[in-house]
């Protein structure tokens, strides 16, 4: 059991490295729907069947949200300014410290995988909140950030009860919708999710910023 | 089971209102009933009423039932001012899934949960934050509430999983209770704006429609800061009996509530736009909820609740003031609004109303929970700056009124002024009774003077055309349809109560000829009036109404949801 949870706890740290790294739109759905359905995963026991079943529909749900919110004029993201080795590195840092400090002094009620994991996200969503300026990035940061928060008060309460869940599958399709709104709003406006300014696509499909003035 | 009813009702009519936004018109009007449909299921809950669900508990108590009903009605009055102008579509729907997520957060029994829930009671307000229409600026601002409100969500999530579990040896460790202390502390700072996490809420300001301020920077983060301390008391204070505990971290958390007290009032007085000024009030005003977390004592509980609710009504009002003061005059700038106090008595009456229970006086509610918390938290010389902060809120009341006292200038001459109006044919009746012809269509608007439009009329850029012209059309019509239908009878009736004597019912026919146009007429002074009715609940609140007072006397013990579970 714990090796399948280590596994998924894994999973869940490398969707949340593709979400922040990728610049496609896809690939950056894809690790977010890894990172939201994963989650609910990395607990020791698992949720009941109703709870587990809320927290699925609600990452499928705010997998769909997003990508109402990526589709539009789909304009390829900035991506990682630092690349996605650092990224990984960052997250693998992220999962040991986490793995290593289960219950942050006292004896944890949770697994150390839904700590790791949780230390794993909350390190990858630090550059997209604090530097990004690309506002489908920053609502990523801040879903991947939540879902950092809750594997962390797994680890250290233990499984939560059937309302917490059905709350965390609220506020995470909640935010989800928030993002996509946002998003649509800003491609609707300026083509682009990353303010007003323009970027034009280079051939390998990378966005660059025009310089200043 | 009250408490359910109450969230399904708001979240219902919520969600409802929020997938229609589409068709503008039926998705505010949809709120609109939900606002006033959630007020009655708010007054409904039962104090103690609880319900297993889902593993868990909801629980209603006297606090809540207060806070959401005041919470609906002020908002279902800021929807119905924004009707006359300023009008968000977004705004009734947001209120609604705000307040429902609220309800459920004060009715929660875990903590952990709890917070999760105020999270979301503050995400939709940054959908009313991107004004109608959306710009590239608000959008971006937009962003910057959505990280507020996730990060201060975050840090008390944090704080409450690390405390709220059998702690062992660690429950002695400072480090262990001054972080989780200064996280929740923290994430209520920066939900209210508090310096210096300041910078979200005034580009918010910038951004956001004037009446969307109460929901984002007063009603939103006040759930969350109940909660909070809730939990503050339950959780920390019983491990860290105040003044022992934590000198340093409460010293912080007193700083920064003074910078905010001080800084934030200054501001307030020296802006030029009274949409930042009612922004920086509510940053200022917010400084003392942020001193009820640092007296890091139960008995901080019970002035916070009372000033938490004067203090939300009464930016409720002010914001409401400040949009009507735009609507009526045509601009936000101070320096143009020379002399509308002169102009509109009934909004210069609602300022004064608003300051009074804002600022208080010794022995009423608002002023003495005020003047606890300051006792709490600080001592010697240090709580006179804490009390000229408090009563220097004055300085901006008084200088707004200064401005409305003066001599009149442009915009104030060429607004109309606080007297109701009769559609002008009814008008040419009152006054020669000869006269048979009815008012038909819209009545007479008073025309521009100086190539400026009037108040009433004056609509800023980018703010789409009140929702107002089209349902009133709507109703003329069916009126009118009314009155044709209805003719035949009318006129028997009419036959009838001539022989028997009775002649109120001739009075009817004219009826639909009347209210339409009259109402169309009287938008002005019909937001002065509903501002003054949300300045004098302010008041009331502030006064000890509302349950207040016995709020206060019910005790941290009893009047949560949280302890009410445990």
């Amino acid at each position: 059991m714990s090796l399948l949870l280590a596994a998924t706890a894994i999973g869940v740290a490398i969707g949340g490295v593709v979400a922040v790294s990728a610049r496609e739109p896809r690939v950056v759905l894809l690790g977010m729907t890894i990172a939201l359905v994963g989650a609910p995963f990395v607990a020791d026991p698992l949720p009941g069947p109703l709870p587990l079943a809320a927290r699925l529909v609600a990452a499928s749900l705010a997998s769909y949200l997003l990508w109402i919110g990526s589709r539009a004029e789909a304009p390829v993201g900035r991506g990682s300014t630092v690349g996605w080795p650092v990224e990984a590195l960052a997250a693998a840092a992220g999962f040991v410290v986490g793995w290593g400090t289960i219950g942050l002094g006292a004896p944890a009620l949770g697994p150390a995988a839904s700590a790791a994991a949780g230390f794993a996200l909350a390190t990858l969503t630090v550059l997209p909140i604090v530097f990004a300026r690309d506002l489908v990035r920053l609502g990523h940061g801040l879903i991947l950030l939540l879902l950092a928060s809750s594997l962390i008060r797994v680890s250290l309460g233990g499984t939560p009860v059937a309302l917490e869940e059905l709350v965390m599958s609220g506020v995470v399709v909640g935010m989800s919708a928030v993002v996509a709104f946002l998003a649509v709003q800003a491609a609707e406006l300026s083509g682009s999710t990353d303010g007003p300014r323009r970027r034009p696509i280079s051939a390998a499909g990378a966005g660059v910023d025009l310089p200043a003035g | 089971m009250s408490v359910l009813f109450f969230l399904v009702v708001s979240l219902g009519f919520g969600a409802a209102s929020l997938m229609t936004r589409r068709y503008s018109a039926s998705s505010f009007a949809i709120g609109l009933v939900g606002l006033l449909a959630a007020a009655a299921a708010a007054l409904l809950i039962t104090p103690g009423d609880s319900l297993d669900l889902a593993d868990s508990t909801i629980v209603g108590s006297a606090f809540q039932r207060t806070f959401l009903a005041l919470a609906c009605t002020s908002s279902l009055l800021l929807c119905l001012l924004s009707m006359t102008g300023g009008w968000h579509p977004d705004l009734a729907g947001a209120s609604l899934v705000a307040l429902g997520a609220g309800g459920a957060a004060l009715a929660l029994g875990d903590p952990v949960p709890a917070i999760t829930a105020t999270i979301a009671a503050g995400l939709f307000g940054v959908i009313v934050t991107v004004s109608f229409p959306a710009t590239t600026r608000a959008v971006n601002i937009g962003g910057r509430e959505l990280r507020a409100v996730a990060i201060a969500g975050v840090l008390g999530l944090l704080a409450a999983a690390w405390v709220d579990r059998p702690l062992g040896p660690l429950a002695a460790e400072p480090v262990v209770l001054g972080l989780s202390y200064l996280a929740i502390a923290m994430g209520v700072a920066i939900r209210f704006g508090a310096v210096p996490f300041h910078v979200w809420a005034a580009r918010v300001s910038d951004a956001a429609p004037e009446l969307a301020l109460p929901l984002l920077m007063a009603w939103g983060p006040a759930f969350f800061a109940v909660v909070g301390l809730a939990w503050l008391n339950t959780a920390l204070v019983p491990l860290a009996p105040a003044p022992l505990a934590l000198p340093m971290e409460r010293a912080l958390v007193v700083g920064v509530a003074t910078v905010t007290l001080l800084l934030g009032g200054f501001a307030a007085w020296i802006q030029e736009d009274i949409e930042h000024v009612v922004a920086y009030s509510i940053v200022q005003d917010a400084a003392f909820v942020i001193l009820a977390f640092a007296a890091l004592d139960g008995a901080s509980w019970a002035p916070a609740l009372t000033w938490i609710v004067v203090f939300a009504l009464a930016k409720s009002a002010f914001a409401a003031w400040a949009l009507a003061v735009r609507r009526r005059f045509g601009t936000r700038r101070l320096r143009e609004l020379r002399g509308w106090a002169r102009r509109t008595p009934l909004l210069a009456l609602a300022l004064v109303v608003i300051a009074v229970a804002t600022i208080g006086w010794p022995g009423v509610a608002s002023y003495e929970s005020r003047m606890a918390l300051i006792r709490l938290t600080s001592e010697g010389p240090f709580r006179w700056v804490l009390i000229v902060g408090a009563i220097g809120a004055v300085i901006y009341y008084a200088r707004l009124l200064a401005v409305g006292i003066g001599s009149p200038g442009a915009a104030a001459l060429n607004a109309r002024d606080d007297r109701p109006r009769w559609p002008a044919g009814v008008e040419r009746r009152l006054r020669d009774p000869s006269a048979v012809e009815p008012a038909r269509g819209p009545a007479e608007r008073p025309k521009p003077v100086r190539g400026r439009p009037t108040g009433a009329d004056a609509q800023p850029r980018g703010t789409p055309a009140s929702p107002w012209s089209p349902w009133l059309d709507r109703a003329r019509r069916w009126l009118e349809w009314a009155r044709e239908t209805g003719e035949p009878l009318l006129r028997d009736l009419a036959v009838w109560s001539r022989r028997s004597g009775v002649t109120i019912a001739t009075g009817a026919r004219t009826l639909p000829r009347v209210i339409v146009p009259a109402i169309e007429l009287n938008q002005s002074f019909i937001a002065a009036a509903l501002v003054l009715a949300l300045s004098l609940m302010a008041l009331v609140g502030a006064l000890g109404g509302w349950g207040t007072a016995s709020l206060s006397a019910e005790g941290p013990r009893v009047s949560t949801a949280i302890d009410a579970a445990r």
